[in-house]
């Protein structure tokens, strides 16, 4: 019974999911209506989980559920970005199907159900259990990026999702046997007490963690495993492309660190790859962002970049300063700037996505200064300029790497950073220095507006708290 | 490397090599019919032609039964163990079924209202 007080936000969300699929059937049923319920859920099991945070000032019981599912000051805040970033998807979303038609009650319901994939995978300490949250949350992703079906744009990306998807998913489950293989258990304690008396270079150790790692890696859209980011993000609608973006990572990045920070044994037989790695994914996601003419594949590109930066927090990890904070801290900065520039994007992207490419939104703070403006504030939280949260989370991110004696990586993390300039600043040069062609005539009073605005201070909000997480 | 690792990988090769080398060595070895050509096709439980297009489309209905057949296949999976363990379980062990059921009810529901068990 006292599982459920700390998983009621959960309990909530998968409450929603059901109600508006039963809503989805009703005569009288409503897209409108439906998003505004959705947001409704969202909001609430957001403070459910503030509430949880807060009266819970140490988790009562961090093993639940006999030790399948747990919960800790990182999971809790894994969990408060992907039911902010749900709220902030929902509200695009409203805006974003009033010029794009093909909406049904069910995108919201399967937009609460993925949600509810990710904070069970992000609260699993058992790889089975890990693999179904990730399946709830990966099916439920699958469905939301072919949902125009008249667009074959969309179909083409969710085919590629859905083949390269279900591919990783097999990895998964032969790392867990394999690992089961080797250690007996597939729960993550039980592991780690394996590894504390036995090398983690064993061949089944070894292998299974490799298998895991492939399938975590593509998620994650990290280095060799990156290739489908682009066109995915790119077929599926702008709202969705934002939830992607920052929920699903988020919620991987949450179940990758939990496993990787349970024995130093088998972090440090991985140090070297993940290094490689990380370098790899932030210099190659820069050479294809600077390639790109179109905003959506840029800030495709731009994710897997900055899941670069996250790995160089992964490298880190098991050294003596380091803290789940910098990865969740990190990862609420970049969500929030990712899904501020995917809300702005429905607000002015327009009918059928027509206002795509860099070259749409030239003079665009001629005609709209705010918009303008908030593209611009997210654009520089990405790039770490500093009174955003993007450069807080930079900071804390190669302080941390630098503390760990990984001096290269920050010092390459640096340089990719600023590499990253020259895609982020073009944006802002043809918002700003081009005189526009057209009027922009875009909703104000839309709740996408509202949602990008509020994004936008919630960027100098977590840059100027750094300490709130 | 451990010794079984590598036998088990000298297996993998040794299984790989297999599928080729019976594929030829039934079409050298085995009977052919010289007379009638349709003899020498594939058996497909006695169907003459099996060779029509394979982008042929299906009805998407075979699809959504089949999966519906497999999630209430698997709820009576599930209902074995617990039927053969009620007791044990007692209170606990009903509650979790029910709330079980009821999501499974859930889906029903919709997919009733949805009109997917209509054979239109």
């Amino acid at each position: 019974m006292h599982d459920l007080v700390s998983f009621l936000p959960l309990v909530i969300t998968c409450t929603g999911a059901l109600l508006l699929m039963l809503y989805a059937v009703c005569p009288k049923a409503e897209q409108e209506k439906a998003s505004l319920m959705s947001m409704g859920f969202f909001a609430v099991a957001f403070f459910a989980q503030l509430l949880v945070v807060c009266t819970v000032s140490r988790p009562l019981f961090p093993e639940t559920f006999n030790g399948m599912l747990g919960v800790s000051g990182f999971t809790n805040a894994a969990c408060l970005i992907v039911y902010a970033c749900g709220f902030f998807t929902t509200l695009s979303s409203h805006t974003y199907f009033r010029e794009n038609h093909f909406a049904t009650v069910e995108f919201y319901s399967l937009l609460l159900f993925s949600a509810v994939g990710m904070v069970l995978l992000s609260m699993a300490r058992e790889l089975i259990t890990a693999f179904i949250a990730l399946e709830i949350m990966s099916l439920a992703i699958y469905v939301l990026v072919g949902f125009n079906r008249a667009s074959s744009r969309s179909t083409e990306a969710i085919f590629k999702y859905l083949i390269l998807g279900a591919f990783s998913g097999a990895f998964f489950c032969m790392g867990t046997a394999m690992i089961y293989g080797a250690a007996g258990s597939t729960r993550f304690d039980s592991i780690a007490e394996w590894l504390a008396f036995n090398p983690a270079t064993t061949p089944l150790m070894l292998g299974g963690a490799f298998f895991l790692l492939i399938t975590i890696f593509f998620k994650i859209s990290a280095f060799p495993f990156h290739a489908w980011v682009l066109d995915v993000y790119d077929g599926s609608s702008n709202p969705i492309t934002g939830f992607m973006a920052t929920a699903l990572k988020t919620a991987v990045f949450a179940m990758i660190a939990n496993f990787l920070a349970l024995s130093g044994n088998l972090h440090d037989s991985w140090i070297t790859g993940l290094f490689w790695i990380a370098v790899f994914t932030m210099f190659g996601g820069n050479l294809i962002a600077i390639g790109q003419d179109n905003v959506k594949r840029m800030i495709a590109a731009s994710g897997i970049v900055h899941s670069g930066y996250l790995l160089i927090a992964l490298v880190a990890i098991n050294s003596e300063y380091f803290s789940g904070a910098v990865i969740a801290y990190y990862l609420a900065a970049y969500s929030v700037a990712t899904l501020g520039m995917f809300a702005a994007l429905s607000w002015l992207g327009g009918e059928g996505e027509k206002r795509v490419t860099f070259d749409d939104f030239k003079g665009l703070a001629k005609r709209q200064p705010l918009a303008a403006a908030t593209i611009a504030v997210f654009l520089l939280s990405m790039a770490g300029i500093p009174p955003t949260a993007g450069f807080m989370g930079k900071f804390y991110i190669i302080t941390s790497a630098i503390s760990a004696g990984q001096i290269a990586l920050g010092v390459l993390g640096i340089i990719s950073s600023i590499i990253s300039m020259w895609y982020y600043l073009r944006l802002i040069v043809s918002m700003y220095f081009h005189d526009a062609e057209e009027d922009f005539i875009v909703d104000g009073s839309s709740l996408a507006s509202i949602s990008t605005v509020a994004l936008a201070v919630a960027v100098f909000a977590i840059g100027l708290f750094p300490l709130v997480l | 490397m451990s010794s079984e690792l590598l036998f088990s990988i000298i297996a993998i090769f040794l299984l790989a090599a297999l599928v080729p080398i019976g594929m030829v060595a039934t079409t050298i070895l085995g009977p052919r019919s010289s007379k009638e050509k349709i003899k020498n096709e594939a058996y497909e439980s006695g169907i003459k032609n099996v060779l029509g297009g394979v982008d042929q489309k299906f009805s998407v209905k075979f699809y959504l039964i089949t999966i519906l057949f497999l999630i209430f296949d698997i709820e009576a999976v599930f209902m074995y163990p617990w039927a053969v363990n009620v007791r044990e379980l007692s209170w606990f062990g009903f509650t979790e079924m029910v709330v079980f059921i009821l999501l499974l009810l859930t889906g029903l529901i919709y997919i009733l209202r949805k009109g997917v068990l209509n054979w239109r």
